[in-house]
Formats: structure tokens, C-alpha cells, sequence
């Protein structure tokens, strides 16, 4: 079974991603929920944690702040998400974890989705053995960064994708083969994604198959979308444009009061993958001037 | 060795040659045969001791459709066990179509592919699969006389490679600063897939792949595809419903 870290911000009284996982039968043990040691509801995360027993983890975030470099140097004041994903890195190899997966706090269920139809809830066993296979095609191909779709990009269409090149919330993590980025630290799965593709390095979500079911998050108070509203990130995949500029195309929406809008270019932004017969380039060691693969921050 | 003729009863059929040929081809070999059949004498069957044919099943069937008596043979007494395997494949490289499953379940890949047979490389895919999907893999579109240079977009870095070069700034710095301005190179890395495939010579590939502009998946440990189908394959129950 693996670890499931969740980063989490003013939500101890609706942990909706710890009740999930502990209502199909997670192991407590392998859900670990992290804030920042400048919260303000320190200790109701801490009655949760009691009365569920799932592992809590406060970090320093001064720490934080000194170690990790930002790309868009949010206020200072709360920051605790994209911190507390830089912190995985760091936590996981404490606690002797190399692979685990990332989960935004208010996940409602999983669910099938097959040819663009939803077939209904994922049972434990779809979950655990769908976490279980990305793993081991993770470890067999040294693949550091993989997703799982989500239901706002995803809903309707008959769409027969195997794999998208996109942003997901649920991100698993193989520590061994994941990159840093000599960019500072990324912090959020949208920038580490993109950064990773840039690279030329393999990742990727599943199109169809088990689908994770979110909250409209965006209407509510509370919550990562508050977060990020805070420190000025009001589109995650604003970090896109500005990292890689070229691939990017504004333009006015058709629809929505013709508000001016990007589109991102793929073609411009990370190399495409084919088929060969017996050379191979994705794994990180492919090549023996891209190690050490892994950067440590710069600012220390 | 000698050509002979011997009786077409004789000559049996080599039931693990892999190589399949299509209803047109062969009916156009049934003709051939029957309009020209000088033509067996300069490519004779080769049989072994046993009189199974090594090279020329499909002669074999055309003759018999014909209704040949006779045919010329060569017996290939020499060869041993493993080098009739290998005259085999070797025989029908580059012709007609072949019993993929036969080849991947009665003969070793790795040989098959050093005696010059390409093994399809979708052949796993197909099995796994019964879904229609799409792809994950791009397809290289041939482009006709496309060079490196079309798959980069230099405007915006010469522009400002040439503010740089006005500006005022000594030397070293105008040198560093050029650098930074790499970042407005522009890579289409659809054109790039495009020139690794149909006109870069071997030693730009090594260099593209080195440089990760393709990425080059060649199934050391299974494709990608094929896992993703895999994990796709957990939840066949729902697909049927």
C-alpha cells in the first residue's frame, strides 16, 4: 500500500481526502497530512489526527522559505501548500519513503471512467491496484513523475486518450527519478509537470481509467484555491506561460465574454515521444552527463 | 549441390516457416508458375534430407495449385539443425507477410532479428489491447527536403541578439547576455520528430536523442504504451457494462 501525502491549508474540520481513503479502508498509517508551523488551526488538525489516526507532519516554514526558491514569490504569509511539496522531497527520504503519491485535501471519491463515461465508484481493490501498477511502471521505466486525470478537465466526450500531457492533482512521486529543477523548486504539480516535459524527460496521466472526483473547491471558502488566490497564482498553469513562453498562444475566448485567454502550444513545448527499436533515452540515467540527476535547492 | 527434379508428392511442406503471402500474390505466383516455369529451374525449393521445405513454401502450394508433376529441388544436406532455422528466415526476409504469432511463440526474437527480420513492434500493444485507443506515440509526418534549421524559430533571439549587439555594453558582457537570450529560441519539437525520423543522418540522431528532442521509447523493459494498457486492463470489468 502506498503513502499518500496531502498538503493542506485551514482544513482540519474537512479533511475530505483523509475521510475518503480512511472510509475505503486506507491504512492510517500510510496518510500523511502536512500544514506549516504558522497556521492558525494547528491544534484542531492535531484532535483529527488523534481521533483518525492518520500521521500529521508540521514543518518549519521559515525553513522553508530559506531552503526553497519560489517562481512567483507569493506573499509571505500563507504559503503552506507549495511549501509542504517542496518539504515531500525532504520528509519522504526521513521517513524512508521513495514512493508515494500527492493529494490535494479535498478529494470527494474516485471513480471509473471508461471511453469518456463514468461507470461509478472505484472499489479499494481498482484503487490499490491502480496505485500498485503506476508504481511498478514507474520503477520499471525510471519514471519520476506520473498523474491520474481529474474529473474538471475530463468530464463528457467519448475520448479515447491513453495518455495526456497534462496537470493532474494526483501525482505520484518516485522520489529516486524525480527532477528538482534548476529553476528553484516548483510548487505545484502544474510547473513541475510542464518543467519535467521541458526537460525531455517521460511523464504523463492516465486518460481514462480511475478518475478522481474533486469538490468545486473554487467556490468554496477555505481550501488550496484560497491559497493560491493569496499568493497572486490565480491559475496554476500561469506558471506555464511564464516559464516557457514560447509555447504559448493568447488569444480571445470564443465563448465567456470573449475574455482574453492563453493556449498553450504542445508542439513548442517538450519533445515528442515515439517508438523506436532498441534506443531508449527515457529513463534519467540514460546518459551519463545528466548525473547526478537530482539538484538540491540553491538558496540553502 | 545439385539441382534434381523429384515428384511434387515427395516434397512436404515446412508446417514452422512463419511467412505468410496474400490471396493476390499468390494467385500471381500460381500464374507465374504456370506462364513461366523456366523459373524453378534458376530458383529451385530447398528441402533438407527429410524433403521439408526450407525455402519455397509457397512454390510448394503454388505448384501444387498448378498441378505440376515435377519440380526442381536442391536438398541442403549440409546444414545443420540450427542453420536450416536460420536459412529459413534468412530466405524470406523482405517478402510477403509472416505469421507474427509463430514467430514470436516458436522462434527466438533475438535471432530471428540477427538473420535481418524486423520484428513489428506493436505486436504486444495488439494483444493487450481490445480497446480502440489512441495512440500515445507521435506519428512523424514525412515532410519533403526539411532541414535541422526548420525546426527552430530564430526571430524573437534575433532581435534581441541584435539589441544586445547595439547596446553600448563591453564585449564579455554582450557575450554572457547573448546566452540569456537563448530563451526566446523557439523549438518546434513536432518538426524535430519529423527530421529525426525521415532525414537525420545516424550520428544527428545520436545527437537529438542525447539532447532529449525526441524521446525515443524502445521498449527496453516492455513499451510505455503497453504498461499504461496494463493498467488500463485492471479494470476490465466496467468495460463491458
Amino acid at each position: 500500500m502506498i503513502d499518500i501525502f496531502i498538503p493542506s491549508y485551514h482544513r482540519a474540520s474537512n479533511l475530505k481526502t483523509v475521510k475518503y481513503f480512511l472510509s475505503i479502508g486506507w491504512d492510517k498509517n500510510k496518510i500523511h497530512v502536512f500544514i506549516d508551523d504558522e497556521a492558525d488551526d494547528i491544534s484542531e488538525y492535531e484532535d483529527f489526527s488523534e481521533k483518525k489516526g492518520f500521521k500529521l507532519h508540521i514543518f518549519n516554514m521559515n525553513e522553508s522559505r530559506e531552503r526553497y526558491d519560489y517562481i512567483h514569490r507569493p506573499s509571505e504569509s500563507r504559503r503552506s501548500a507549495g511549501q509542504s511539496r517542496n518539504m515531500f522531497y525532504d520528509k519522504a527520504k526521513l521517513l524512508g519513503i521513495d514512493f508515494y503519491m500527492v493529494q490535494d485535501d479535498d478529494t470527494s471519491n474516485y471513480q471509473i471512467k471508461y471511453k469518456g463515461k463514468y461507470k461509478g465508484m472505484a472499489s479499494f481493490e481498482d484503487i490499490f491496484n491502480t496505485f500498485e501498477a503506476v508504481k511498478l511502471f514507474m520503477y520499471k521505466r525510471k519514471i519520476g513523475l506520473f498523474g491520474i486525470s481529474q474529473t474538471g478537465d475530463f468530464i463528457g466526450g467519448d475520448n479515447k486518450k491513453l495518455l495526456r500531457n497534462k496537470v493532474m492533482n494526483t501525482t505520484f512521486v518516485l522520489t529516486k527519478y524525480i527532477y528538482r529543477g534548476e529553476r528553484g523548486v516548483q510548487d505545484n504539480d502544474t510547473s513541475q509537470f510542464v518543467g519535467i516535459m521541458n526537460q525531455g524527460l517521460f511523464t504523463g496521466s492516465l486518460g481514462d481509467g480511475l478518475v478522481l472526483q474533486q469538490v468545486q473547491s473554487a467556490k468554496q471558502k477555505g481550501g488550496l484555491t484560497d491559497l493560491y488566490n493569496e499568493c497572486k497564482l490565480l491559475n496554476k498553469s500561469l506558471v506555464c506561460p511564464i516559464q516557457f513562453p514560447s509555447s504559448i498562444h493568447a488569444e480571445k475566448q470564443k465563448k465567456n465574454g470573449a475574455r482574453l485567454h492563453h493556449h498553450i502550444r504542445n508542439k513548442y513545448l517538450y519533445p515528442r515521444l515515439i517508438k523506436t527499436k532498441g534506443i531508449d533515452n527515457i529513463a534519467w540515467d540514460s546518459y551519463k552527463e545528466d548525473t547526478p540527476f537530482t539538484n538540491e535547492p540553491k538558496r540553502k | 549441390m545439385k539441382t534434381q527434379k523429384v515428384k511434387l508428392s515427395e516434397i512436404k511442406r515446412n508446417p514452422d516457416n512463419p511467412r505468410l503471402i496474400k490471396d493476390n500474390k499468390y494467385k500471381k505466383l500460381v500464374t507465374s508458375i504456370i506462364e513461366f516455369p523456366e523459373m524453378l529451374e534458376i530458383r529451385p525449393i530447398v528441402v533438407n534430407d527429410d524433403m521439408v521445405v526450407l525455402g519455397g513454401n509457397m512454390r510448394l502450394k503454388a505448384c501444387q495449385e498448378a498441378k505440376l508433376r515435377e519440380v526442381p529441388i536442391i536438398k541442403a544436406s549440409t546444414l545443420t539443425a540450427e542453420q536450416q532455422r536460420e536459412f529459413i528466415v534468412k530466405d524470406n526476409v523482405g517478402f510477403g507477410e509472416w505469421d507474427w504469432d509463430m514467430v514470436a511463440n516458436e522462434w527466438d526474437a533475438e535471432k530471428v532479428q540477427e538473420w535481418g527480420l524486423d520484428l513489428p513492434i506493436q505486436t504486444e500493444t495488439e494483444k493487450l489491447s481490445g480497446l480502440e485507443f489512441q495512440d500515445i506515440y507521435y506519428k512523424p509526418k514525412k515532410v519533403p527536403n526539411i532541414n535541422i534549421d526548420h525546426c527552430i524559430d530564430m526571430d524573437l533571439f534575433n532581435k534581441k541578439i541584435k539589441f544586445i549587439e547595439e547596446s553600448n555594453l563591453d564585449n564579455d558582457k554582450k557575450e554572457t547576455l547573448k546566452l540569456f537570450a537563448y530563451r526566446f529560441l523557439k523549438i518546434d519539437f513536432e518538426s524535430v520528430a519529423n527530421y529525426y525520423y525521415f532525414n537525420a543522418s545516424i550520428e544527428e540522431k545520436k545527437v537529438i536523442e542525447r539532447l532529449r528532442l525526441v524521446l525515443c521509447d524502445g521498449g527496453l523493459e516492455g513499451f510505455i504504451q503497453d504498461d499504461i494498457l496494463r493498467i488500463h486492463g485492471l479494470i476490465q470489468e466496467w468495460k463491458d457494462d
